[in-house]
């Protein structure tokens, strides 16, 4: 079955290559519900276990807006951490067809996986150094040597170093350190005018 | 009439007699001749009597007297023939003397012998074709008759399983001309096909045929992955499962990929360098 080709023909041609800013925002966007809503259960959860407690004297806790915004931040923190350490794609993720990887295009790793949560969900605005970036990797995926690529492919991880679309080699495509001054390949050229 | 082979005169000449005379060969001839006849103008009496439906006891004195008369007209001409041949032998004899001196004479009468000649040939031509004819019917019979007696005597079947060679002539038949020249759809339209078929138990055949044996003939796996590799797998699935989510979502990551590139190329131009390698 590896001979068959799930992705969408018109999708092939930038499978593996790097992700851009909009597509990972709008990832982002859609993790950033799932852990209101996750928040949300969280606090449905906490106010069921306290009827079961209070029986008729229950009332709905209040919730200072500094505990909210926590609770909020470890959620997200948790999704992805989780996410990326097993298939490497959050929901969000996997809704835009995008894939968190090692640079060299290997699993993330637990580690690795829950250093990044954490700096996204501490400095998200760091995210925006990937529309700067030539390599389009923002900061966290420089300090923890991951990259973001985009993969229409099945949910389930493949084998690593065949983690991304065939025929693509997307460690020769990322290797290139960001502020290298490298002279351009002369295809870039007709972009220009 | 029945012939008595018994009491047939031999025709060969006695040996004894030193010489016989001229007369004596020639009345021999006639005599063959006679009995030839007599045995023919039997046989077709016989036949006509047969074809008359005639029953072969009835025996009038009509009958005894052409029997009679039949005889003696055989008698005669027997009698003639000796005399004649007796007469041939004595002028034979004195003709060679008077050959000569006779020729004069013997020009007018050879005149009125052959005018006699003339008016028997011409009677003879009228009688000809009802002679030719009875002479015909007479001879089929007999030749019936023969055969007949003689396919009586003979095991035509066993002589031919004797001294026949059936192989070698079956070998010689040209089967496939005669196969080419049997219409088998007028066999087969002639056949109740229905009938035929409800004598068949499919079921039976059925069972008899090694279905896992047929099966590991086929490279099932290289099979299914030429169907695969000939259809666009990915389409039909989106087809059959095509729900407007999944479309949606395809939609959204294609313009978001779009948005991408379109920032990047904004973002190349903002700090005045070139795009990278990778396409738009």
């Amino acid at each position: 079955m590896s001979d068959l080709q799930v992705v969408p023909a018109e999708a092939r041609r930038f499978q593996g290559r790097p992700a851009g800013i909009v597509t990972r925002v709008v990832a982002n966007a859609i993790d950033l519900a799932t852990a209101v809503v996750v928040a949300g259960a969280i606090y449905l959860a906490w106010a069921c276990a306290l009827f079961l407690r209070h029986g008729r004297s229950f009332t709905f806790p209040t919730v200072s807006s500094p505990i909210a915004i926590t609770v909020l931040l470890v959620a997200l923190a948790a999704i992805f951490a989780l996410a990326w350490a097993t298939s490497g794609q959050t929901y969000g993720d996997r809704v835009l067809g995008l894939r968190v990887q090692r640079v060299d295009g290997g699993p993330v790793g637990r580690v690795r996986a829950l250093v990044r949560a954490i700096i996204c969900v501490a400095l998200p605005l760091l995210l925006f150094w990937a529309a700067i970036s030539r390599d389009r990797r923002s900061v966290q995926d420089l300090l923890v040597g991951t990259s973001v690529v985009y993969d229409w492919g099945p949910a389930v991880r493949r084998p690593s170093g065949d983690a991304i679309g065939p025929g693509v080699d997307v460690a020769a495509a990322i290797t290139h350190e960001p502020n290298e001054r490298q002279p351009e390949p002369v295809g870039g050229l007709d972009r220009e005018g | 009439m029945m012939v008595r082979m018994d009491n047939v005169v031999s025709i060969v000449p006695d040996p004894d007699e030193p010489e016989e005379a001229v007369s004596t060969l020639a009345f021999r001839a006639a005599q063959a001749a006679i009995g030839s006849v007599a045995i023919a103008v039997g046989t077709a009496a016989e036949v006509v009597r047969q074809a008359a439906g005639l029953p072969e006891g009835e025996a009038g004195p009509d009958k005894d007297r052409t029997s009679l008369l039949a005889g003696a007209a055989l008698g005669f001409v027997t009698e003639s023939a000796r005399t004649a041949a007796a007469f041939a032998d004595a002028a034979a004899r004195a003709a060679r003397p008077v050959a000569v001196a006779g020729s004069a004479v013997a020009a007018p009468l050879a005149r009125i012998a052959e005018d006699l000649l003339a008016r028997w040939d011409d009677s003879w031509e009228r009688e000809r074709p009802d002679a030719e004819a009875l002479a015909g019917s007479v001879a089929a019979e007999a030749t019936r008759r023969g055969v007949d007696a003689v396919l009586d005597q003979l095991d035509l079947t066993a002589i031919v399983q004797e001294r026949v060679d059936l192989d070698r002539i079956v070998a010689s038949v040209d089967i496939d001309a005669v196969a080419r020249r049997i219409d088998v759809d007028a066999i087969v339209a002639r056949m109740d096909m229905e009938a035929l078929i409800e004598r068949i138990d499919v079921n039976t055949i059925a069972d008899r045929i090694d279905v896992d044996r047929l099966l590991d003939r086929l490279d099932l796996s290289a099979l299914s992955l030429e169907v695969f590799d000939r259809i666009d797998l990915p389409e039909i699935i989106r087809a059959s499962t095509g729900s407007v989510a999944s479309e949606s979502v395809r939609g959204v990551r294609i313009e978001s990929v779009a948005a991408d590139d379109a920032i990047a190329r904004f973002v190349d131009r903002l700090l005045r360098r070139r795009p990278p390698e990778r396409g738009p």
